[in-house]
């Protein structure tokens, strides 16, 4: 693998690669999309100290507690970030199977953590829980770009099977953690990389058609547990008022729906005042802004989110190879379908499952991995 | 792969995402615009709400102030269902915590919980009377009791225990039809308590209150941040009574009595074919007895047998309980039987038709004078009638002959054969004018209409005549195949049988007004507001009094209590309504307890008695009754407890009639196939008529056993020593 000489694009690249590895420069850096991120990020921070500032105060902890973590998080995204931009995107996408060993190693070692310490996703770090969810998006995106990528648009049925299989292992382990969510964003991240990269219509429409059968199969053998089939179905019953997920929805749904057009502003609005919204400042973030900046702030945000998928796009499209254009393809899965999934679970029209807005949610490693995320773009962009 | 495949690959993914955010900024367009106000309201509902503040009902007080009917604070602790978890193991921790805290059985938790009945929209009522420590736990721990809601309000106490049950009546939770009709007025709430029956019932809205709301304020955990008054709570009003608890305890006791000495006696049937009861022991299945002023209709006592504990009711009662408290072959404890007891009132009818008779004019001269004689031959017969097989002779009870009778004696040996041939007199002058002065002197008297008195379950009773038979053969003629009045229906009526109905409070209020000259007064149960005020104006009341004559003062007499009597086993429970006594069967005989008479307990804080309340009477009609008609009829009423061969002389032997003068008389009213029911009505002081006593024993055989009932009330209404109800033996005819 480490054989350059094997993709015909690599070995157009290489050469450049090194020099603009050599010459990195601020000049090369995408304007629009950093402006973009670094606006989010703000406008994340804002909101997050708006969602907590007055339960903190009423819990008598430091009010701007989750403010400051969220600060310090940031700036170790950002600079993760300009290490991804700045770093040798052939040599990341070169050394990715070794980075995917240990996604698979750590996803595994949070089974024998869950075993002693009852189920959850993270090891604890201090201040930190790190979450090889997280960063095994990344990985996965890269090992999947590469693979793909060597195939020169060639994805036949067994490269198909390896590259779900590539993807299944931590989307598997992630499933069962339970994290139904993050496993889908894997799922969303290889689809996307499937369809840019060449595979067959027919084949990407039978690998989503028998998802879709193994969840029901799953469901009817009790694979999948009742909670996760309830929280699928919680936002199609629109009457559900219980205090689970129905409930939680409803609640978002109240809040944004009370905001109306301009909001109650900042720091004020009874659903996120007196605790009504669950998960305010990371899953259910949007609920807030929706409740306190209405369908201004709401709007705000979408059209960030937008540019920034489309400047990702773009810049996938001015690719100058293969492998550069399924990296952007892969993050652009990555923050669509999280922001889909997140909005649309606040406003009611996705199922409730615990996935990050992008840049915005409270969250250590949700946030340096949209960061490494960008920084991979950035990479990219940089070698146009 | 070419290029081009792969640019079309980009485009398209390219459309699929600005799709995907068009569909978030088309729904968050509908989520906050349309659905703004929608959604601000629920946003409101979910921190904010408008609560009911509980007020205290009012107090019932006796007629000195004594309290009848009291409250103490009840904490009663709901649950909003929407608000359980539905995780089947948040949900089962929720309701052990419950289950724990309350002391309340797991299964009835998730019962009220699964009840179709208890939706989403008004929280459960889960417990009543828990202790206040419990509910400040609950209160301070809305995290692990989500959807919990405790609520301070009052429940009903009697310091009297079941004294005057039927009076006061019950409490009951308010049903979803009543909060619906009197949400506006008086804002009732699913955990109110509203009366049901008697002072509790009639007087509800005095008695209710106005509730207070507030406006609370609280998070998601359903911690209440704030509390906000909107408006304070205006407790109830007192109901004060003109039942005095000394003599409606006396009166209890009395009835209680009275029934089992009846049931010391044998029933011989005079009548013959189907209707008739058969020989055996008095039955003696329930009785009523009642206590009225006479001049001014205030109602000093009134019992009911048999009787029940609303203390059962406080709470709310279970339904197999309450069947059995309206069950009739349990007698119906429930049934208030001074008012809404219709009996046929027998010879007590009597002087209703005597009134009518010596009233009646033949052209210029009286139909009769009370020198009239008629000689009693043992029956009535009109020959003309005779033909057909048609009913053409009345007999007295036994066929006794009783000789030649004036009114007077008629009155005291209550001869039914001079009461038939007036009947047939009414048919004879005057022709068709007279018929229906027998039921125009009975409307005069207050028949056939309620008393005016304010307890719920009052009947109106009947006085039959030609429009309501004929109304009533047109409505039903397969019931009541025969539309037209007849001679052989006043004959009947004549003598209060037939269908002749009058309730108990009736008949003493129609021999109060023959007492009493003729005024014909609304019976009253309550002070009114104004009656109190100017009975604490003590100058006023005494100009007052003097002004208006039939003023009286209610301040009651000392009962000093007599040797307790001996009550056989299973006639308390009787008593107490339960029905576990059969009573058909007679008391057993093995165990003989003995009940003392209940001494009356005050509590400590009604040892003040208010000043006495003197009532104003309400006249509802007043009866021309010149003392030419009056005092014969009264001579009459005298004789019968007095004089040799009246019918409750037996009953009154030993009373100290000379110097506590009493008239009365006895009634024994067919029934069919049951034993007769017995009454008497009496009052006294017979020169200047005060209190009126009327008992009914059902199924009690003899007018004169009741007698008896009614002469122990007036040995207590008279201040003398007040003796145990006797068993009347009297093996002579009576009527």
């Amino acid at each position: 693998m480490v054989d350059l000489s094997r993709s015909a694009g690599m070995s157009r690249s290489s050469s450049s690669n090194r020099v603009s590895t050599s010459s990195f420069s601020w000049r090369n850096v995408d304007a629009i999309l950093v402006s973009v991120v670094i606006a989010l990020s703000g406008f994340g921070l804002l909101m997050i100290s708006s969602a907590t500032r007055e339960s903190l105060k009423v819990a008598e902890l430091d009010p701007n507690r989750y403010l400051k973590k969220q600060i310090m998080f940031m700036v170790l995204g950002l600079g993760v970030m300009l290490a991804v931009a700045a770093s040798d995107l052939r040599s990341l996408l070169d050394y990715s199977p070794i980075f995917y060993g240990v996604s698979i190693v750590s996803l595994m070692g949070l089974f024998f953590v869950a075993a002693k310490r009852g189920a959850r996703g993270w090891y604890d770090i201090g201040v930190f829980q790190l979450q090889p969810a997280e960063f095994s998006k990344i990985v996965v995106m890269l090992v999947l770009a590469n693979y793909v990528s060597e195939q020169q648009g060639l994805v036949d049925l067994r490269r198909l099977f390896a590259v779900l299989a590539i993807t299944g292992l931590p989307a598997g382990m992630i499933f069962l953690q339970p994290d139904l969510g993050s496993a889908l964003v894997y799922f969303c991240v290889m689809l996307a990389i499937l369809w840019v990269g060449g595979a067959r219509g027919s084949h990407i429409a039978a690998v989503v058609g028998s998802g879709a059968a193994a969840v029901f199969i799953g469901r009817r053998f009790g694979f999948v547990r009742d909670y996760q089939w309830r929280r699928l179905t919680a936002f199609l019953d629109g009457s559900a008022n219980t205090r689970d997920d129905g409930y939680n929805v409803l609640q978002s749904k109240i809040a944004v729906g009370s905001g109306g057009l301009q909001g109650q502003g900042l720091f004020h609005g009874t659903q996120t005042s007196y605790g009504f919204i669950p998960e305010r400042q990371t899953d259910f973030i949007f609920s807030v802004i929706g409740e306190q900046l209405g369908l201004v702030g709401g709007c705000f945000v979408l059209v960030l989110l937008m540019i920034l998928c489309l400047r990702i796009w773009r810049i996938a499209v001015t690719a100058r190879d293969i492998a550069g254009t399924l990296v952007c393809i892969g993050v652009l899965a990555m923050f669509v379908f999280q922001t889909f999934q997140n909005i649309g679970m606040t406003i009611g029209i996705m199922p409730v499952t615990g996935i990050p807005l992008p840049f915005v949610s409270y969250g250590g490693s949700s946030i340096i991995t949209a960061f490494a995320g960008i920084g991979l773009v950035l990479n990219v962009a940089r070698q146009r | 792969m070419n290029e081009n495949d792969s640019g079309r690959r980009l485009g398209s993914m390219a459309l699929f995402v600005a799709t995907l955010f068009l569909a978030l900024f088309v729904r968050l367009v509908f989520l906050q615009t349309t659905q703004q106000q929608a959604m601000a309201a629920k946003a409101q509902r979910n921190y904010s709400a408008s609560v009911s503040v509980p007020t205290i009902r009012g107090r019932v007080l006796d007629c000195r102030g004594r309290i009848l009917i009291d409250n103490v604070p009840v904490n009663v602790v709901r649950l909003d269902v929407s608000r359980i978890p539905t995780g089947s193991g948040a949900r089962a921790r929720t309701l052990v915590r419950l289950r724990t805290a309350l002391g309340i059985p797991y299964d009835q938790l998730e019962a009220a919980l699964a009840n179709p009945k208890n939706s989403t929209l008004e929280p459960v009522e889960i417990a009543r009377g828990v202790p206040e420590s419990t509910v400040v736990y609950l209160q301070e721990h809305p995290e692990l009791f989500p959807g919990i809601d405790t609520i301070r309000t009052w429940r009903r106490v009697y310091p009297y225990k079941t004294l005057a049950a039927h009076v006061l009546g019950y409490v009951g939770r308010v049903t979803e039809q009543e909060t619906d009709v009197a949400s506006n007025e008086l804002a009732y709430q699913s955990y109110d308590f509203i009366g049901k029956a008697g002072i509790e019932k009639s007087f509800e809205k005095e008695l209710r209150g106005v509730p207070g709301r507030i406006r609370i304020i609280r998070n998601a955990t359903g911690k209440i941040l704030q509390r906000i008054a909107l408006s304070e709570p205006t407790a109830g009003k007192d109901v004060r009574l003109t039942i005095c608890v000394d003599l409606q305890q006396l009166a209890e006791t009395t009835l209680f009595q009275g029934l089992f000495a009846a049931r010391q006696n044998y029933f011989v049937e005079t009548r013959k074919g189907p209707t008739r009861a058969g020989d055996g022991l008095i039955k003696a299945t329930a009785g009523a007895l009642v206590v009225l002023d006479s001049n001014t209709g205030a109602v000093l006592a009134s019992a009911s047998l048999p009787s029940f504990d609303p203390r059962d009711f406080v709470d709310g009662i279970s339904e197999e309980k309450y069947a059995k408290l309206i069950d009739p072959s349990k007698h119906s404890p429930l049934t208030n039987r001074v008012v809404a007891g219709n009996y046929a009132p027998g010879s007590t009818f009597k002087i209703v038709t005597a009134v009518a008779a010596l009233k009646t004019k033949n052209g210029d001269k009286q139909m009769i004078t009370p020198y009239t004689t008629y000689d009693d031959i043992g029956y009535f017969r009109v020959p003309s009638l005779c033909k057909d097989n048609n009913k053409c002779q009345w007999n007295n009870a036994g066929k006794a002959p009783l000789g030649r009778l004036s009114l007077q004696s008629a009155i005291r040996l209550s001869s039914d054969a001079y009461f038939y041939k007036l009947a047939y007199d009414f048919y004879q002058i005057d022709f068709p004018n007279n018929i229906e002065n027998i039921q125009k002197t009975a409307r005069e008297f207050g028949f056939g209409k309620r008393t005016g008195i304010r307890l719920p379950e009052e009947s109106a009773g009947i006085v039959p005549d030609k429009a309501r038979l004929a109304r009533l053969h047109k409505e039903a003629p397969a019931k009541f195949p025969r539309g037209k009045f007849q001679l052989g229906d006043t004959i009947n009526g004549a003598i209060g049988q037939g269908d002749t109905l009058a309730t108990l409070l009736q008949l003493a209020r129609a021999y109060g007004a023959l007492a009493n000259g003729g005024v014909v007064v609304e019976t009253r149960i309550n002070f009114d507001e104004k009656d109190i005020a100017r009975s604490q104006d003590p100058l006023r009341s005494k100009v007052e009094s003097q002004a208006s004559k039939p003023t009286i003062s209610t301040t009651t007499t000392t009962i000093k209590a007599g040797p307790p009597p001996t009550v056989k086993a299973g006639e308390e429970a009787f008593l107490r309504g339960d029905g576990s006594a059969d009573v058909t069967t007679g008391p057993t005989e093995t165990t003989v307890p003995t009940v003392t008479e209940p001494s009356i307990v005050i509590p400590e804080r009604s040892t003040t008695t208010l000043p006495p309340v003197t009532v104003t009477p309400i006249v509802e009609h007043q009866i021309d009754l010149p003392d030419e008609i009056r005092n014969p009829m009264l001579l009459g009423l005298q004789d019968v407890v007095r004089a040799r061969g009246g019918t409750a002389v037996k009953a009154f032997i030993g009373f100290p009639l000379s110097e506590f003068p009493i008239a009365g008389k006895t009634g024994t009213a067919e029934r069919s196939k049951k034993q007769d029911n017995a009454l008497f009505i009496g009052f006294g002081p017979a020169q200047d008529p005060k209190y009126v006593v009327a008992a009914v024993i059902e199924e009690g055989g003899y007018g004169r056993q009741t007698g008896a009932l009614v002469r122990r009330m007036f040995e207590g209404l008279g201040g003398f020593t007040v003796n145990p109800v006797r068993t009347v033996q009297d093996k002579s005819r009576e009527q």
